[in-house]
């Protein structure tokens, strides 16, 4: 009857059930967790880029409704700050535009350069990313910005 | 005696590996829902821009492009300023479970023509 407890006990300290469960979850919690993080990050970058690039098309639209260089540069980055803070797209300092145009005038072609500092996720260490997309327009003959 | 070994994962990783998947999948959906209205405030903006537009025409081209992608409780608001048009659109996508619904928007901005003499 005395054996009985003492050979559990042997046994009890041999055990090694369950270890590879522990282990399994010690393991895989965390990479469970780092990968719903890096879906959030690839999500948020892909968006960014996707909003930046559409913000270079609605400012080079902008810049090319004007006639000279200094009021073409104000239009676009109204537009690409109005286009990037609809969307929700926050940029660290905000966006750097430059716009650049063959001719200013009728015939020309407008060419807008939108650059984004995007943050990234903190919690697993993605650092901000640097975002640039550029879009071009064509200065038309009749129309004006404005009603 | 029942054999308890496996029951930690059982428990604990198949659920935890069920939620990941779905939310995984619902994302996706999400943001194939959330082009759509951005596709939709696009072209309503861009129709809103326009000279001479109309702002009912375009709500509707933005009603019609969302609800033909299955979004429903759809909203949109039109601002047509001076120099900048506004299109804000929202509605409700079904998620991946019956009963569920995601909220997806979209905001664009597009400049305001208008016609001056050459």
């Amino acid at each position: 009857m005395r054996r009985g407890p003492r050979r559990l006990a042997r046994r009890l300290r041999g055990d090694r059930r369950g270890a590879a469960d522990v282990a399994a979850l010690i393991v895989i919690v965390p990479l469970a967790f780092g990968a719903v993080l890096l879906f959030i990050y690839v999500g948020r970058q892909g968006t960014a880029r996707e909003e930046v690039t559409h913000a270079a098309a609605v400012a080079a639209r902008a810049a090319s409704m004007e006639r000279n260089a200094g009021s073409a540069q104000a239009a676009a980055v109204a537009a690409a700050s109005r286009t990037l803070a609809g969307s929700g797209t926050a940029c660290a300092g905000g966006p750097s535009v430059a716009v650049s145009a063959s001719e200013w005038s009728a015939g020309g072609v407008v060419t807008v350069s939108v650059t984004c500092q995007a943050e990234g996720v903190t919690e697993i260490g993605a650092p901000t990313r640097t975002l640039s997309a550029s879009a071009r327009a064509t200065i038309d003959h009749f129309v004006l910005y404005g009603d | 005696m029942t054999d308890e070994r496996g029951v930690a994962a059982a428990i604990v990783l198949f659920p935890m590996f069920a939620a990941v998947v779905f939310m995984f999948v619902n994302g996706a959906m999400w943001q194939l829902d959330r082009q759509v209205a951005t596709a939709a405030a696009d072209r309503a903006s861009q129709a809103v821009a326009l000279h001479g537009s109309s702002v009912g025409a375009a709500r509707s081209i933005a009603v019609e492009q969302m609800a033909a992608a299955g979004i429903d409780s759809i909203s949109v608001e039109i601002s047509r300023g001076a120099e900048f048009t506004t299109v804000f659109v929202s509605g409700k996508s079904p998620g991946l479970l019956s009963g569920i619904t995601v909220s997806v928007s979209a905001t664009s901005v597009t400049p305001t023509e208008g016609l001056d003499a050459p």
